[in-house]
């Protein structure tokens, strides 16, 4: 099982990526997550996720251009690997095959 | 580089912790974030979510790792832990006289961490915490500045709304008290009143009922969950009605959750506000409550939105307010604003809406905590110290085999802390059999806590333990660790033990400071307790019985008392005297036209004679005065010197008026204690108004309680809804002094601890360095010193510093006493030789039995036995 386990708050950082698409990094990414779920994650929980998303080879990431806002620190630009989409769509088809099965859908 | 208003010691910790290849871009995003945040909050907001952000990097992927291998270290701290519990175990006497006066010492402590704690906890509840304030004022009337007050006036609300855009203003009253009436259910109910406003930023939580409309209508009142079960079981409440006495009927509208422990806004039931309104249309409210003059009762609670300032507000308060005031020489108020989270612990202020926990006890407490704990961290580092000589080989062997210093501190360190752990786990069990009783003696601390051990709280206590550790290792840390292993390993003897003498004597000598200071507090409080019960008052208390009206018909309950035979008088009073209670009346002195303020009471004509007052002059009030019409007043020795009326005699036919209404002096009483022992006895009238609380019976018969039997037959025939609330006046002033009694107990709680730890570390002293003189009392004894010589030469040198102890601490105590605590008492006793003879008698006694216990049997010791090796 582990490697390929996708926790709940993982899957959400990941789609969090996608969505950014060219502009994922962890001031944005957390951005993302805190106007969308209504919670505040703190940059400490978002970095354990992503180095452990970055361990199994969901996601990749680059350094991108020193920036003067940021004191002349460089951005680590994050991206969705192939083989992290694949396990989030198989995470959504799953998903969604359990919901069919439900009897009576209120 | 780091951005200048970051604060630096968090980055530079960040720095330190994180792992540098995260480093950069970590730093970099919480820097951009911190940019941001400081535009959204401001600066101050920013810089403490930054440093809360910088902890929560406190996790596995984010921490450093150490590359000098990491098994290594924790070998080292195992086999330090394994050597302390081994001392700990070898040295039996020494961790157990430690571990129990730092257990002791730390259950206060986590009374005090836990008190602390449950404070911090109040109104943390409250959504908008940061944001809601309540006013509080403080009025001058006529040049007499009154206490400040949580009350506030009703119209002042109106026109905030009106002047400040983006506020919320909830009213609030207080008191909705009464008996209620639910069908054939009769409740005693305690409540608030609160607009219709009160759900919109106030956290209290509507099960039932829409928030905007349950407090609308007046009459409408919200039930608190627990009281709805209470009343109505499973039956449905809402649309019912429930009647509460002297009020009027409500209409019940809705269920709130109950108040959390930890609010300072506490009700059972929840009245519409504008019930009030209509009250005073009816006349049962003075119509003056809604006026800019009232202060009383009312609440004014103000949501100021996060982005908008309270400094609009206050200006308001500070420049507006005012020009409310037609006549500021006669009447002015000031406001300010208090935050919803700082009522409780908070300000001294009068009407309170709930409990209340002033700051200053809590002071009070926690530097009693400290002291005691100091006490205990004494004995550690004493008694660590003082048997240097028998542990000096083991760091000399330890220190030639290659530790560093630095090695022997961390020890050494580990020893205590260790020892302090163990402390804390007998502490917790200490602490949890104290709790209740703490509760119960500290005054109104159960209604404000809980004292509970949450996992919050243990962290706290470990955290304790560990600086408590700390602090009492640190002296003989670094005493060790400098030892040099050469000077330690030459035989014994040279080695100089007593090289920090006076440090150590310095400790003791605190330790005995305290404890002298404690047995004088107890004394002293006891001896001011018996002094306040027997003060001649300056009337007659004795068999007197006072019955609450409640509301009922004084000459009604006077007849029917009367007839029994074993009621012998039966006089009204508005409150009753000499319990800490005065009302204040504004009096014109025609003379010069003059409005002086003057404690009052209304009675009726039987009181003087009833309670033995002792007219100087004139006469006492007719029975058949014309009380609408109020003519006469009687006034007391005082009244007559600050008026300068001369004496007594020519006192009598002054007239003043009340309230435009011209009153004669018909009579004059000699000075009585109408407040309580703390206030100066002032300019006092008593009235003739049949505005009474109490009935005060005088009882003939000696049997008393069949006498209150009696009384409550008569009570139960005339108010059959309502129980007797009767007590002897006696035994309410008793109650009244109680809270000296209870202060006595806590003190004598505390300063039992404080004597047993210092005694402890005494008793630890005396074996120590009598083992290290067993041999110099060998040869003095073949030297032919008697058993009394080596007794006194033995015992002389602790028993100077439990003197010296005394000699600073009484002073000090006296001090302390004298100008502060009983200073607060107008009418108090004197510290005399007696209460401070005793208290070091006491402490000198139990002292010399420590010490000549120890003493007495190595001085019998037969010098054979100990010269024998040499």
């Amino acid at each position: 099982m582990k490697g390929t386990h996708l926790g709940e708050f993982q899957e959400i950082v990941m789609l969090s990526i996608l969505i950014l698409d060219e502009n994922a990094y962890g001031v944005t990414i957390q951005e993302e997550i805190d106007s969308r779920m209504k919670r505040k994650t703190s940059r400490g929980a978002l970095q354990t996720a992503l180095t452990r998303l970055e361990e199994k080879g969901f996601i990749t990431s680059s350094y991108g251009e020193p920036t003067a806002e940021r004191g002349g620190r460089r951005k680590r630009y994050y991206q969705v690997s192939n083989k992290g989409v694949v396990v989030l769509k198989e995470a959504k088809d799953l998903r969604q095959d359990m919901w069919k099965l439900i009897p009576k859908l209120a | 580089m780091k951005h200048p208003e970051i604060p630096s010691f968090i980055y530079r910790l960040f720095q330190w912790f994180c792992k540098d290849s995260l480093f950069e871009e970590l730093e970099g995003d919480l820097e951009e974030k911190f940019l941001l945040n400081k535009e959204k909050y401001g600066l101050k907001k920013a810089r403490r979510i930054y440093t809360q952000e910088v902890l929560k990097m406190i996790r596995p992927t984010i921490l450093k790792r150490k590359t000098s291998g990491p098994s290594y270290q924790a070998a080292l701290f195992a086999s330090y832990a394994i050597l302390a519990l081994r001392n700990l175990r070898k040295h039996k006497l020494f961790s157990f006289i430690n571990v129990f006066s730092l257990s002791i010492a730390m259950s206060t402590g986590l009374i005090v961490i836990g008190m602390i704690s449950d404070l911090l906890k109040f109104d943390e509840f409250q959504e908008h915490k940061n944001e809601v304030y309540r006013v509080i004022s403080t009025q001058n009337r006529g040049g007499w500045t009154y206490k400040q007050q949580a009350t506030s006036p009703l119209p002042m609300a109106k026109e905030m709304l009106e002047q400040i855009p983006d506020i919320q203003i909830s009213q609030l009253g207080r008191r909705l008290v009464g008996l209620s009436e639910v069908g054939e259910k009769k409740l005693n109910v305690t409540g608030i009143y609160a607009d219709e406003n009160f759900f919109d930023f106030l956290s209290f939580n509507l099960i039932r009922g829409k928030k905007s409309a349950v407090l609308n209508e007046p009459f409408s009142v919200v039930l608190s969950q627990s009281f709805a079960t209470k009343v109505f079981q499973d039956k449905e409440p809402i649309g019912e009605t429930m009647s509460i006495n002297g009020v009027g009927t409500f209409k019940i509208t809705g269920i709130v959750d109950d108040p959390p422990k930890f609010s300072h806004i506490q009700f059972e039931i929840i009245g519409s506000l504008s019930t009030v309104h209509v009250l005073a249309n009816q006349g049962l409210i003075n119509p003056s409550y809604n006026s800019w003059e009232n202060l009383d009762s009312y609440y004014n609670y103000i949501h100021i939105k996060e982005n908008r300032s309270k400094t609009e507000v206050l200006n308001w308060l500070k420049n507006t307010a005012s020009s409310y005031y037609a006549n500021p020489e006669e009447m002015i108020c000031s406001f300010e604003l208090q935050a919803i989270n700082e009522v409780v612990p908070g300000k001294d202020l009068s009407d309170q809406i709930g409990p209340k926990m002033m700051v200053l006890p809590i002071i009070v407490l926690s530097t009693i905590a400290i002291a005691i704990l100091l006490s205990a961290i004494f004995n550690y580092t004493n008694l660590s110290m003082a048997r240097a000589l028998k542990r000096a080989r083991e760091v000399g062997v330890r220190k030639l085999n290659g530790a560093t210093n630095k090695a022997v501190f961390l020890q050494f360190t580990i020893e205590a802390i260790i020892l302090s752990l163990f402390s804390l786990g007998l502490g917790v069990v200490l602490f949890i059999f104290i709790r209740p009783g703490f509760l119960q003696v500290v005054p109104r601390a159960s209604e404000v806590l809980k004292l509970e051990l949450s996992t919050g709280l243990v962290l706290w206590f470990l955290l304790f333990a560990v600086v408590s550790g700390l602090i009492a290792g640190i002296a003989p840390s670094m005493y060790f660790a400098r030892l040099s292993s050469l000077k330690a390993l030459r035989s014994g003897g040279t080695l100089k033990t007593l090289a920090k003498i006076n440090f150590r004597k310095g400790l003791i000598i605190g330790q005995f400071t305290l404890s002298i200071m404690f047995i004088l507090a107890i004394v002293i409080a006891n001896k001011q307790y018996t002094y306040s019960l027997n003060y001649d008052m300056g009337f007659d208390k004795e068999n007197i019985l006072n019955v609450s009206l409640q509301g009922n018909d004084p000459e009604l309950l006077k007849t029917e008392l009367k007839k029994l035979s074993e009621v012998s008088e039966v006089s009204f009073s508005s409150y009753l005297a000499g319990m800490g209670n005065e009302y204040s009346l504004m009096l014109l002195d025609p003379r010069n036209q003059d409005s002086v303020w003057v404690n009052t009471m209304s009675i009726d004509h039987s009181y003087i004679s009833n309670f033995k007052l002792q007219l100087l002059a004139g006469r006492d009030f007719y029975e058949n005065e014309n009380q609408n019409q109020e003519q006469s007043i009687i006034v007391n020795e005082t009244f007559v010197k600050n008026f300068g009326l001369g004496n007594p005699l020519d006192a009598v036919g002054s007239t003043f008026d009340i309230h435009g209404n011209s009153v004669e002096i018909v009579g004059v009483v000699k000075d009585f204690h109408y407040d309580n022992l703390e206030e100066q006895i002032y300019s006092f009238v008593f009235r003739n108004q049949a505005s009474y609380g109490y009935a005060n019976v005088k009882i003939s018969s000696t049997d008393l309680l069949n006498s209150i039997e009696k009384i409550e037959e008569v009570w139960n025939e005339i108010e059959p809804r309502l129980d007797l609330d009767a007590q002897f006046f006696d035994d309410q002033i008793e109650d009244y002094y109680q809270f000296l009694v209870d202060i006595m107990k806590l003190f004598g709680f505390i300063g039992f601890l404080a004597i047993s730890i210092s005694c402890l570390g005494l008793f630890g002293m005396t074996i120590y360095s009598t083992e290290t003189r067993l041999k110099e009392i060998g040869i003095r004894k073949t030297f032919g010193a008697s058993e009394k010589t080596l007794l006194y030469l033995l015992t002389k040198g602790f028993l100077k510093l439990v003197i010296w102890g005394i000699l600073i601490g009484t002073p000090i105590c006296y001090f302390v006493f004298d100008q502060f605590i009983l200073a607060q008492n107008f009418y108090r006793m004197e510290i005399s030789f007696v209460e401070i003879g005793v208290s070091v008698v006491f402490l000198l006694s139990i002292c010399l039995l420590t010490i000549v216990t120890q003493t007495w049997a190595a001085a019998r010791t037969n010098p054979s036995e100990v010269l024998r090796n040499e």
